[in-house]
């Protein structure tokens, strides 16, 4: 509705405009694809941007879905768009490192896609629920040490943030449990709930709505987060392991740098913007703040950890 | 005529054969669900088989020469209407289909009256979804593939 | 406590400004539910950005709107032209679309106004004086639950195709089958995409929907028979029927309740979804009338107890959103979002803190469903008079509204050349007598078996005995029973038909 009232102001405005200096870029309509369904994470991320996104751009941003495989569809339509900056994409890591290492035709490389910016971090924690027995990260590992394979673990999705996360820590403390993927946060957290699994790698947003039901036994963060600092970090007790979602946009291979930078002000700008920042940590999340190139050089570091995890327990 | 439960039984039969040779690179968990349901697939057809062969039940596809060639004709027009869709963009590949099947459908094709009929209808029609659907409910369209 | 909050969100819906909201969303909710490859859930989520600038009550009022109105919207395509609007509405064209043949669009489209609204008001009463304790109960559903639950959904093939239960049950394989395109839901295997990387996400179901119901019927009676129009009979809308149609559903309160009551929990155990809970409810319909030879063949209570069904869907999957935060349906994921953005977390604090707000919520979705009876039953006058418009002009602009709507669901051209080939699959199998209801069938349950079982198999195993962990539960117990009924069932009901010929003979 509102787009179509602008189309006919620009209509009827259009001759006054024309003969004025060549426009800069943006002059036209951008797409933001969602390669997820509407409804997820990354859709309601893009939905709050939207207005803002079209008050600092000057123009209209289409938000569009092209969900499936994890994401994976939607990235390799991304790079088959013309470079232009017209085209963006949502990009989560790790989704977009682990799909091209763990399957071999994912359809689109790492490097093909050009990061904007990163606006947020879901810190994934391990959780079990308050009345369980375990009370501590070190007695379920205890325990998974004598029993192997007795211990279920919930979480979305195979080779997924959380699926390497669980390898990662299974690794490193020398233990094997069994993980039971579901499709969807929400689904797995349902299971969790209902006690289906002993333990679950979740989402930090998921674990806050969550509180009152469960005891993180650590979390995949650098720091101790914010909404539960009581909760230990992977660090702190001794494992190296960082884990997390990180939300963030893309463009395809080839775009101007200087449209890219332009799109990363507007990104930064919402990213920083106190209101925002402030709605985002109530809801469990971690405002994230990071540029075209300090992105590439994260993609780069997290790709070196994981590539040899998923190398060992792909067969 | 041709004996429909067999035909079916053979044809689903086959299928499963391909899948299954298309699917052994599978992993152990990725695999299950697809062993069971070949294996059912696979029982169930051949049931089906035997039991066309032993009790045929012929059936003719097309009741009439002028149905088949009604048919064809109809789903070369589908198919010519889906490959140029990327190429010229859906507005004006509906444009084409449009008034090309609202022509096809008609006793007096190439009557004056009807084409002109056509042309206008296919350009109210198409417009007015075309609207809706990119302008109200912000769905995007294929655009041509020369679009920018 | 609870009557107070009820009555006072009855007091906020009723506010000029949020009747309005309420009414723009119902009619928004119809218009994405009749469109094939629109949903209910990209209808919410194109409008929580709006409710942003409204306060909580009013966004969350007109999201009740549509959802409501889209779970009515997916009959009319389905009963005029046999195309579900949303996966939804499957059920509804077995006995909607034979209607709309014999010239009664209207009773079917009024019976699933109607329908749709009794389901809706049962439902809603349930999630508000119900709620916390079935949100428990759907967290009992684990991995072998889902299991069962599909097994279950494909013993409805048996009853759906009473000539030949090989035929059914085979072309059900082929459904399940076709579910396993795509990325495995467990172990994450690419599987039979064939170079597409598009066929990661697996096949659409609407798409499938559109091609195997819609695509067979334009090329069977328009292209090649060359009907002049869609139905037998034209259709005249009168107001009588309005009445006649209420009448015909009172007198079977059974019907419509019992579908109610099945939409509800399908909608509450997370992620089944309405398809099932049409096809369940129209099932069991089926099965307990005493005149089983009239569905499939055009009677309102098919229709009826589909859409009540599939109403009654939408409030149930509330149940597990709004008291722990676990949404049941994708477009409960939508309001979910919603509500967090306005800062009200999912939870025990909906019912204290803000029961207000959710009252007005749970109010708006009542009140919605009122609305959509009355639209649905005068816009039958409009809408059945849609088929009469001959099919040289009605079937090119279906064939490209189907274009349209497979590709709308995920932006995807291979979408569009999936419906087609599964178009010319179902030309085939139609003419071939091969049902294409049960290969959809199979493509709903496929991943609820294959994650249902997978995952059996895995905790199972952790836990040392993965048939003990798969069958001794109390709901998967239950669930085995039925299975075992359903398929028993169709022998049962022939011998009580061959008994009943007997006894009429020896009078």
């Amino acid at each position: 509705m509102k787009r179509f009232l602008v189309i006919l102001l620009v209509l009827t405005s259009l001759p006054l405009l024309a003969g004025s200096s060549q426009a800069e870029f943006p002059e036209k309509a951008i797409t933001y694809s969602i390669p997820f369904g509407p409804g997820g994470q990354s859709d309601l991320e893009a939905r709050r941007q939207q207005p803002l996104l079209e008050k600092y751009l000057g123009v209209d941003v289409i938000v569009q879905y092209k969900p499936g495989g994890g994401g994976s569809v939607g990235w390799a339509e991304l790079i088959k768009k013309k470079p232009t900056g017209y085209f963006i994409s949502g990009i989560n890591i790790p989704h977009i490192i682990l799909q091209p290492l763990a399957r071999g035709n994912a359809g689109y490389e790492t490097e093909q896609l050009q990061p904007i910016a990163f606006f947020q971090a879901t810190p994934i924690g391990l959780a079990v629920l308050k009345d369980s027995e375990f009370k501590s990260l070190s007695e379920l590992t205890e325990y998974a040490k004598q029993n192997p394979g007795a211990v279920t673990c919930g979480g979305s999705g195979t080779w997924s943030g959380h699926h390497i996360a669980h390898l990662q820590f299974s690794k490193a403390a020398g233990i094997t449990m069994t993980y039971i993927p579901e499709s969807g946060a929400a689904k797995s957290i349902a299971s969790f709930l209902g006690g289906h699994v002993q333990a679950v790698w979740a989402n930090s947003n998921d674990l806050v709505q969550h509180e009152d039901k469960v005891r993180v036994l650590a979390f995949g963060s650098e720091k101790p987060f914010a909404n539960m600092p009581d909760a230990p970090t992977f660090k702190s007790l001794g494992f190296d392991i960082l884990a997390s979602i990180d939300r963030g946009a893309g463009a395809p291979p080839g775009t101007p740098a200087d449209r890219i930078q332009k799109l990363e002000e507007a990104f930064l700008k919402i990213a920083t913007d106190p209101k925002i920042m402030e709605q985002m940590k109530r809801d469990g999340f971690v405002p994230l703040a990071m540029g075209s190139e300090e992105s590439k050089a994260y993609i780069q570091k997290m790709r070196k950890a994981w590539e040899p995890v998923v190398k060992e327990f792909k067969k | 005529m041709i004996n429909a439960n067999l035909w079916i039984g053979i044809f689903c039969g086959v299928l499963a054969l391909f899948i299954y040779f298309m699917t052994r690179d599978l992993s152990m968990l990725g695999g299950i669900y697809v062993d069971f349901v070949l294996a059912a697939m696979g029982v169930l057809s051949i049931v089906m088989a035997i039991r066309g062969w032993m009790h045929p039940e012929l059936i003719k596809i097309f009741s009439s020469k002028e149905e088949k060639n009604n048919v064809l004709i109809g789903v070369v027009i589908l198919m010519v209407y889906l490959s140029i869709l990327p190429v010229i963009g859906f507005l004006a590949a509906s444009y084409i289909f449009y008034f090309c099947f609202n022509l096809y459908l008609a006793d007096d094709r190439f009557g004056k009256a009807n084409i002109v009929r056509s042309i206008l209808l296919s350009g109210v029609v198409v417009t007015v979804f075309y609207v809706v659907f990119s302008q109200f409910l912000e769905v995007p369209l294929p655009e041509s593939m020369w679009a920018e | 406590m609870l009557i107070d909050a009820a009555l006072y969100g009855l007091l906020e819906v009723f506010i000029p400004s949020n009747m309005l909201f309420l009414f723009v969303g119902v009619f928004m909710g119809i218009v994405f539910g009749a469109l094939p490859g629109l949903t209910a859930t990209m209808g919410l989520a194109l409008l929580v950005p709006f409710t942003f600038t409204m306060s909580p009550a009013s966004g969350l009022i007109m999201l009740a709107g549509i959802y409501v109105g889209a779970m009515y919207g997916d009959a009319i395509p389905a009963i005029l032209i046999n195309t579900p609007g949303t996966p939804a509405a499957i059920a509804t064209t077995f006995d909607g679309f034979p209607l709309s043949q014999k010239g009664m669009a209207q009773h079917a489209l009024v019976a699933a106004a109607v329908a749709s609204a009794f389901g809706s008001l049962v439902a809603n009463l349930i999630l508000a004086f119900a709620a916390p304790p079935l949100a428990k109960a759907s967290l009992a559903f684990g991995p072998p639950e889902y299991f069962w639950l599909g097994i279950f959904g494909l013993t409805i093939i048996s009853s759906l195709s009473a000539e030949s239960m090989i035929k059914g049950f085979l072309a059900g394989t082929v459904g399940l089958l076709l579910s396993a395109v795509g990325m495995a839901p467990i172990g994450g295997d690419v599987r039979l995409t064939f170079g597409f990387p598009e066929l990661q996400a697996g096949i659409a179901l609407i798409v499938a929907l559109i091609g195997f119901f819609c695509l067979p019927e334009i090329l069977i009676n328009v292209i090649g028979q060359r009907r002049a129009t869609y139905t037998d009979k034209l259709i005249e809308p009168s107001l009588s029927v309005i009445g006649q149609v209420i009448k015909a559903l009172f007198l079977h309160p059974i019907l419509v309740f019992r579908s109610a009551i099945i939409g509800t929990i399908v909608g509450f155990a997370p992620g089944a979804g309405g398809n099932i809970a049409s096809m369940v409810s129209y099932n069991e319909a089926k099965r307990w009338d005493k005149h089983p030879e009239e569905y499939g063949k055009g009677t309102i209570k098919g229709v009826a107890a589909s859409e009540a069904a599939n109403s009654a869907m939408a409030p149930g999957s509330l149940i597990p959103l709004l008291t722990l935060g676990i949404p049941g349906s994708p477009p409960a994921a939508v309001i979910l979002g919603a509500l967090m953005l306005h800062g009200m977390r999912p939870g025990a604090d909906l019912f204290s803190i803000h029961a207000h707000v959710t009252f007005a919520f749970i109010m708006g979705l009542l009140v919605a469903a009122f609305m959509v009876s009355l639209i649905g039953s005068f816009g039958s006058f409009f809408f059945s008079r849609i088929i009469n418009i001959p099919s040289r002009y009605l079937a090119p602009a279906i064939i490209f509204m189907t274009v349209l709507g497979s590709y709308a669901i995920r932006n995807n051209v291979l979408d569009i050349w999936i419906m087609f080939v599964f178009g010319i699959v179902g030309y085939v199998s139609s003419k071939l007598k091969f049902h294409p209801a049960p290969i959809v069938l199979g493509l709903i349950l496929g991943p609820f078996i294959e994650e249902g079982l997978v995952q059996s198999m895995l905790a199972g195993r952790a836990s040392g005995n993965v048939f003990a962990y798969m069958t001794l539960r109390p709901i998967s117990l239950v669930l085995i029973a039925l299975c075992v009924m359903s398929a028993v069932w169709p022998f049962f009901a022939k011998w009580k038909a061959v008994r009943r010929k007997e006894k009429e003979e020896q009078r």
